[in-house]
């Protein structure tokens, strides 16, 4: 799969660019600044960098729940910087499928109602999925089938994690986002889960970009990107 | 999913102080509502103490004096009306009946009515109930006398019970022993100052007086009963009279006449107007009643508010959870409002729920033993309205933690730092 991104990175569409953003975070006076990343549509990217660095600040901004403070993100064809908040909060639901290191779920819905989340705030998602997807999407990740409707909160971690990715997938967003989403697994446990994500990202089409520490997982990439040679980071001192 | 379900589903979750919150707001609209039927139920009762007799005549003096003596038997009459104008106002032709009414005497404390027996078809309460003998019947010899429940069960009377009038109205007042009366008639509970007083003939209250003079007892009078008997005992006063006119149209009319009666002053009152007057004079209390029971509401309403923020640090990650899922700060906020709204319209339909069976099982009892009659039908406009403004400020307090919920949001990103 690798080759295939590699080879075709160039020629693609892009799903998202970001431009000479900076971000400051106002209580520690963390600075991130990024001047240029872009992902292409369908592609696999591997960020990694040091623990601190910055990478789920980075993912914060992508997805537009922080917004930084100067510079242009573009998604599709559209600057979300120059959006007003609910029509941001619309673009993320729409564009981005996201998963956490952990606490990914609501515990005290269902699997299945986890999964449906999105759809309730996005619009052309909704379209694109089909009434049974949530179960359909669960049981292809591995999700016994009983445990479909079962409380999120009973649920084992392992399997909280292919909820999350269910929930991430549902309605075919052009982009997932995965913040470390093996690092709460065992080693076995996340090369399966890793298996049944790319897998399920080659049927959907989506771009992904995933955050993690264990190189390992690049032979599912296009591209692996440390974070220091796209963003700057500076810690000033807060009065 | 729903937001509602959502938020359903979050304080299930929680349900342990949910269902504390709910109850305390239960609580309080309870005691609310509460406050409201029997502030409600006796001032009905109150205004329907007396029905049925358009006005009241007596000697001249102030509506509410009037009402005070002739009604609830508080007070003295200054003066009494004459025999001559009593007769004369009874046979005007607006009047349809008339019910003449002696006081001034007491038995053990209980006052002494001197009356017709029309008295007991004509006294209505509560509408239109009229008195009922629980047993005996109305006073038929001079010597006979009707008493009203209470007096029956304070003093142990049943029909044939010997009793003695005092003359004045102290407990103690020397008394007309050798005037000794009998129990003919008992009248059933009607929650009025009925209960509590002696009725006898007006010729019974000349005859108890005719061994006085210029209020001090002549022993050289000491004339016996058969004697008495056979005086003529046709009365020189009455202290007031209840008046029932041919139509009701006339009652404005007829009190002008009364008010402006040449021969004597006289002063005629409508009873539902001195009741009404007489009651905001005594509302006061009953209104301080109800702002504390308001307070009470109140507080339950800061105890939700202050459950509500503090359970928005534990779930700062179902925020982050919402936020990444697309959605907007407004929703964060919505959500919170709509738990306060539903812990609060909760409790209010608990606490409505613990008024209605608390009056179910209660009501028989408290109509008996106080003679307050509390009405089981539907909430009234007013008690709807309570029930909205208590939902509505239910909605209101959730602003607090959802404008708190909204920032927090905004300001974690994705990762929250704990
Ligand atoms: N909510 C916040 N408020 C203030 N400062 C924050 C917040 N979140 C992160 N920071 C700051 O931003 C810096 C980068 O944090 P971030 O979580 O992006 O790093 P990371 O690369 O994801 O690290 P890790 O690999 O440990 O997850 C942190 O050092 C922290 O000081
Ligand atoms: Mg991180």
């Amino acid at each position: 799969m690798s080759d295939d991104g590699l080879s075709g990175a160039g020629n693609r569409k892009t799903a998202l660019r970001l431009e000479n953003v900076g971000f400051v975070w106002p209580d520690t006076g963390f600075e991130l600044n990024v001047a240029d990343f872009t992902l292409n549509a369908g592609e696999r990217v591997l960020l990694i960098g040091e623990s601190g660095a910055g990478k789920s600040t980075l993912l914060s901004l992508i997805c537009g729940v922080l917004r930084p403070d100067a510079g242009s993100i573009h998604i599709g064809g559209t600057d979300i910087t120059a959006l007003r908040s609910s029509a941001l909060d619309r673009v993320r639901a729409d564009t981005f499928g996201i998963i956490f290191q952990m606490f990914n779920l609501l515990p005290f819905a269902s699997a299945s109602e986890n999964v449906l989340l999105p759809l309730r705030f996005a619009r052309t998602r909704k379209a694109d999925a089909p009434r049974d997807a949530a179960s359909d999407l669960l049981i292809r990740l591995g999700l016994p089938e009983d445990a479909v409707h079962a409380k999120a909160g009973t649920l084992s971690v392992g399997q909280q994690q292919r909820v999350a990715a269910a929930r991430a997938l549902i309605g075919s967003p052009p982009v997932v986002i995965a913040d470390e989403p093996t690092s709460a697994l065992d080693s076995a446990t996340a090369a399966e889960f890793m298996a049944l994500l790319v897998q399920e990202m080659t049927r959907s089409n989506a771009a992904l970009l995933m955050v993690s520490h264990d190189e390992r997982l690049s032979v599912h990439f296009d591209r692996v990107v440390p974070l220091d040679t796209i963003a700057r980071s500076t810690r000033k001192s807060v009065a | 999913m729903s937001l509602l379900r959502l938020a359903f589903l979050s304080l299930l979750n929680r349900r342990g102080t949910a269902f504390l919150t709910v109850f305390c707001i239960a609580l309080s609209v309870a005691l609310l509502l509460g406050v409201e039927k029997v502030r409600n139920g006796a001032r009905a009762s109150f205004a329907s103490t007396i029905s049925g007799t358009d006005l009241i005549v007596g000697s001249r003096a102030g509506d509410v004096q009037l009402l005070l003596y002739s009604v609830f038997r508080i007070g003295d009459a200054t003066n009494n009306v004459t025999w001559e104008s009593y007769q004369e106002i009874a046979k005007r032709p607006e009047v349809d009946w008339i019910v003449p009414m002696s006081l001034g005497d007491s038995h053990r404390g209980y006052r002494v009515v001197g009356t017709t027996p029309d008295f007991f078809t004509r006294y209505q309460y509560r509408k239109d109930r009229a008195l009922r003998f629980s047993s005996g019947v109305a006073f038929d010899d001079l010597f006979d006398a009707v008493i009203g429940a209470d007096v029956a069960d304070a003093l142990g009377y049943s029909v044939g019970s010997p009793l003695v009038v005092a003359h004045g109205t102290a407990s103690t007042g020397s008394g007309h022993d050798n005037r000794p009366f009998r129990v003919s008639g008992i009248l059933e509970r009607t929650g009025t100052p009925v209960d509590k007083a002696v009725h006898v003939s007006l010729e019974a209250i000349e005859a108890i007086h005719v061994d006085w003079r210029s209020g001090a007892r002549v022993e050289a009078l000491d004339i016996p009963e058969a004697r008495v008997r056979a005086m003529d005992l046709t009365p020189k006063t009455v202290t007031a009279a209840l008046v029932g006119l041919k139509s009701r149209i006339q009652a404005f009319r007829f009190q002008r006449y009364i008010n402006e009666y040449e021969a004597e002053p006289l002063t005629a009152i409508l009873p539902g107007v001195a009741l009404t007057r007489l009651w905001s004079l005594v509302g006061i209390a009953e209104r301080a009643l109800s702002a504390v029971s308001l307070m009470v509401v109140f507080t339950a309403l800061i105890g939700l508010v202050s459950t509500l923020l503090a359970s928005l640090q534990e779930r700062r990650r179902e925020m982050a959870i919402l936020r990444a899922n697309g959605a907007r700060p407004l929703h964060i906020a919505g959500l919170l409002i709509t738990e306060s709204g539903l812990l609060t319209l909760a409790g209010a339909m608990l606490g409505f729920a613990f008024v209605y069976i608390g009056l179910l099982g209660l009501t028989p009892w408290i109509n008996d033993r106080y003679g307050l009659s509390l009405e089981i039908d539907l909430p009234t406009a007013y008690e709807w309205a309570i029930l909205a403004g208590i939902a509505g400020a239910g909605f209101l307090a959730g602003i607090i933690p959802a404008w708190k919920a909204y920032r927090t949001s905004l300001a974690d990103g994705m990762t929250i730092r704990s």
